[in-house]
């Protein structure tokens, strides 16, 4: 019976939770465990909720919840009891003891609902013949036109009972089989779902599995037919695909057999311990040595732990965990947005996950919308956010939600099975194939990448030149306008030396800005982004650090904050750490007037060449922290997950443009905001004290309050190659990295023109200095805003500042390792 | 001291007083959002969700 059968005073042992994942995950969590005892302690006036006492603390319940739990209550107990013997004589007040509950509790949940869900022709029904063998009792289940077969059978000490669900191509509201399976999922709420997927054509049928991991169901995957694909030539690595995909799968060939006995121990496994996983997903004593007993009592021809999947089961996490699959940053902006609006209703999340209704609400699901949505409270709502959304995500992706939508399954799929499957037989290959085998070849992937990295930034100069030239030549009109309208005086300097000097130095880099977020938006939209994080996770696993670390490492060549906030998609909370912790080496695009000014000035004839290296060594030197990282402060194990590779598409000019348009308003906001407030503290520092008492300006300079403390951190830069107004430069990009570029345009400015090309050659130093210049901004104190995101992100201070410090260290080193040694060639 | 003088004076209060306000709601979490830095960001959707959880 059902939990919200019990009346109040009486007791009950709980047999099983029902439902998908997350409510069982949440329900077990507040204590409601198999083989725990459950007393009613109060019902509400309208019976709702209910208040439970389970093992010493009381709880409430709603009657709806309540409904998913599975229970044995004292009278069952009884009546199974007394009809155990027919002499006996039959009372209602035979006691019956807690522990004899207990114990038909646990017989009775011995009984394990399976159903059959997959393609159909994908070997489904031979299975469920071969399963059920000669105990079958095949009975017919009539849907609305469609059949589902029922079948019985005992397997080492539980009982089966098998449900063949109609072959479906996916759980879309399309045909009736569709409709069928789908309900019966939701419905029946079985305790676990054997996917059975046809090796031979691994790829479409795996977008069954991809819906039926966002319905957060308990799944094991049959990867049937498996003796076709061996004699393919093709290979598959079921380990890492299991891995991957959070199900655990494996080979079976129904024609023979081979398999379904190690198929039915993974699902006694998943049914006993998935729900029981620790935090580590390691599962719980206490359900793992019931089931251990339970086996060495039932399987008397072996000791537990001596079958291969066994092993697998339990020892390795990964295998059983709820993912979600990752539709791409439009579209689950789209899903968490119709998620958040479907979730104020509580009382649809014991039943259904939240998430699934809302892909499923982007996908057109009229029958969702139908017989769920249109039920709620706030339906309306729910279907103007998604009709909003579905109009934007046509607008910024150029296609329907729902063609989206499938896309972006496909692109996980192809993603998963990039890394374990291998097509020897490769004769259709498709645009997408034929494009991959090239950009993501293990050894011409990488020189491809850093050719995209190159053109990219050779147009960041190229192009950028021009619009850059009419900026400088405004600036210059407007300082010029500045210098015959003004009368004389620290005010007229104050605009000319500090405002124009240190605003008008970074502004003229705005284009170039604009350029690079351009190239970035379309690598990103046409699908090239994802392709050269494939490539670079391999490198990354290698280094220790997570795979998904380079998705947000990528975010951080536009800035840093973001990164280190989109490092919340990976769930391990050290690789989250070490990703957090190297994404300032990252160069982020606040850090590109830096190079750009240097670069013009003293590398004209390599200049991409050299602002390539400069990226090149940020992300090497990631990569080599990530390994010191995780081999000596954070240690992990590497949890698997799936890189997507979406279709490529042609990137639509809106999105681009939008990218680029917003990117541009938030440059301007800035200058007109903390830089500009930054040049006039800076000018400020620079003017006084005495201003006028001094013959020169440089003798002025030194001698104000910036020059002071300049002078006093001189001797730490010395070693480095810089003067003290480089210093003063690179105290400054703590605020923000823009200033460094401004406050060298207050600090360098002199009488002439201010511009940039003026300021470069104003700067009195070497090329080699230059280059050590840019390497110590690359890499040192990242900007305050960074520092803080590391702290909210990481939960104290304490990496915040460690990050801060070694940063800073480590530039100073690589700076003064270069400057030391390039002087010995040059 | 003279007008220019002056109005240098209170341009750099001023500017002080930004860079303290702008420093005091950094460290407090209070004021604009984070995700402001990250307009144009394709993460700008996670990085506000992340902002809500903080606020709830």
């Amino acid at each position: 019976m059902k939990l919200s059968e019990l009346k109040t005073g009486e007791k009950g042992v709980i047999v099983k939770v029902l439902g998908h994942g997350g409510f069982r995950r949440r329900i077990i969590e507040m204590g409601f465990i198999k083989g725990k005892t459950v007393e009613v302690i109060l019902n509400a006036p309208l019976k709702d909720p209910i208040k439970y006492k389970i093992m010493g603390y009381e709880i409430s319940l709603r009657r709806q919840e309540a409904e998913m739990i599975e229970i044995i209550s004292e009278e069952e107990a009884r009546n199974t009891n007394s009809a155990t013997s027919l002499y006996d004589p039959i009372s209602e007040n035979i006691p019956v003891t807690e522990e004899q509950m207990k114990a038909l509790a646990q017989g009775k949940r011995r009984t394990i609902n399976v159903a059959l869900v997959g393609n159909p022709n994908c070997g489904k029904t031979s299975l469920f013949n071969i399963a059920s063998g000669a105990h079958e009792h095949v009975g017919n289940y009539s849907g609305v036109t469609v059949d589902a077969k029922e079948g019985f059978f005992d397997f080492q000490g539980y009982h089966f009972r098998l449900i063949d669900l109609p072959g479906t191509y996916s759980l879309s509201a399309y045909s009736p089989e569709e409709l069928y399976v789908r309900k019966h999922i939701i419905e029946e709420t079985p305790d676990v779902i054997i996917n059975v997927v046809d090796s031979g054509n691994i790829e479409r049928n795996l977008y069954l599995t991809t819906q039926l991991i966002d319905m957060n169901v308990r799944m094991v995957i049959a990867l049937n037919m498996y003796d076709a694909l061996q004699n393919s030539g093709n290979t598959l690595d079921i380990k890492k695909l299991s891995q991957l995909l959070g199900v655990p799968a494996v080979p079976t060939i129904s024609r023979t057999g081979e398999g379904i006995d190690e198929l039915f121990h993974v699902i006694i496994g998943l049914y006993e311990g998935a729900d029981f996983m620790g935090q580590k997903e390691e599962i719980q004593n206490e359900a793992l040595q019931e089931y251990r007993k339970w086996h060495d009592a039932y399987v008397p021809d072996h000791k537990y732990g001596s079958h291969k999947e066994e092993e697998n089961d339990f020892t390795p996490k990964n295998f059983i965990r709820h993912i979600h699959i990752n539709h791409g940053p439009e579209l689950e902006r789209s899903i968490e947005a119709v998620k958040k609006e479907i979730g104020k209703i509580e009382n649809i999340r014991h039943k259904y996950s939240t998430r699934f209704l809302a892909i499923k609400m982007l996908e057109n699901d009229k029958d969702i919308e139908r017989r769920i949505i249109s039920d709620m409270p706030n339906a309306d709502t729910i279907i103007d956010i998604r009709n909003k959304e579905a109009e934007r995500l046509k607008a910024v992706m150029n296609e329907d939600s729902e063609q989206a939508i499938t896309d972006a399954k496909y692109g996980f799929i192809s993603g998963a099975l990039k890394e374990t499957y291998t097509d020897n037989n490769q004769n259709t290959e498709m645009f997408t194939r034929i494009v991959d085998s090239i950009v993501t070849h293990r050894i011409w992937g990488f020189p491809i990448f850093f050719i995209f990295l190159y053109i990219m930034f050779e147009g960041t100069f190229v192009i950028g030149d021009y619009p850059m030239q009419a900026i400088e030549w405004l600036v210059g009109v407007i300082a010029q306008a500045a210098e015959s309208f003004m009368p004389a005086g620290p005010l007229k300097d104050l605009v000319i030396d500090g405002i124009i000097g240190g605003v008008g130095g970074v502004i003229v880099f705005l284009p170039n800005i604009l350029i690079l977020y351009m190239f970035i938006s379309i690598m990103e939209d046409s699908g090239y982004m994802a392709r050269a994080a494939f490539i670079m996770d391999k490198i990354m696993h290698k280094m220790g650090l997570h795979g998904k670390s380079f998705i947000p490492l990528i975010m951080g060549f536009g800035c840093n904050v973001p990164a280190i906030m989109g490092s919340r998609i990976i769930e391990s909370r050290k690789s989250r750490l070490v990703t957090m912790l190297i994404t300032p080496l990252m160069s982020c695009s606040a850090r590109l007037p830096i190079y750009l000014i240097l670069i013009g000035a003293f590398f004209q004839s390599h200049a991409s060449l050299v602002l390539l290296g400069i990226y090149s060594i940020g992300i090497i030197l990631a990569i080599i922290m990530a390994r010191v990282f995780s081999k000596f402060i954070v240690k992990d194990d590497d949890t698997p997950f799936v890189m997507e590779l979406p279709p490529y598409r042609m990137p639509t000019a809106k999105s681009v443009l939008r990218h680029t348009w917003e990117k541009g308003v938030q440059y301007l906001k800035k200058m007109g905001g903390i830089i500009m407030v930054a040049s006039i503290i800076i000018w400020f520092l620079g003017y006084y004290p005495n201003h006028e008492q001094y013959s020169t300006q440089a003798e002025q300079q030194e001698n104000s309050y910036i020059g002071q403390i300049g002078k006093a951190i001189e001797p730490v830069i010395e070693p480095l190659g810089f003067d003290w107004k480089m210093g003063i430069g690179i105290l400054s990009g703590v605020g923000a990295k823009e200033l460094v570029v401004s406050t060298l345009g207050v600090l360098y400015a002199g009488d002439e023109e201010v511009s940039s090309e003026n300021l470069a050659e104003r700067l009195n130093i070497t090329p080699l200095v230059a280059f050590g210049y840019m390497l110590f901004t690359l890499i040192y104190f990242p900007c305050v805003a960074t520092i803080v995101a590391i702290k909210q992100e990481s939960g104290s201070w304490k990496w915040a500042v460690f990050t801060a410090v070694y940063t800073t260290v480590l530039a100073w080193i690589v700076s003064f390792l270069v400057f030391q040694i390039g002087k010995l060639f040059m | 001291m003279d007008i220019q003088t002056i109005i240098i004076g209170i341009i750099i209060i001023m500017c002080m007083c930004f860079v303290g306000l702008r420093i005091y709601r950094l460290l407090s979490g209070k004021g604009k959002s984070a995700c402001d830095s990250c307009a144009g960001c394709a993460l700008k959707n996670a990085c506000e969700k992340k902002v809500e959880n903080v606020k709830k």
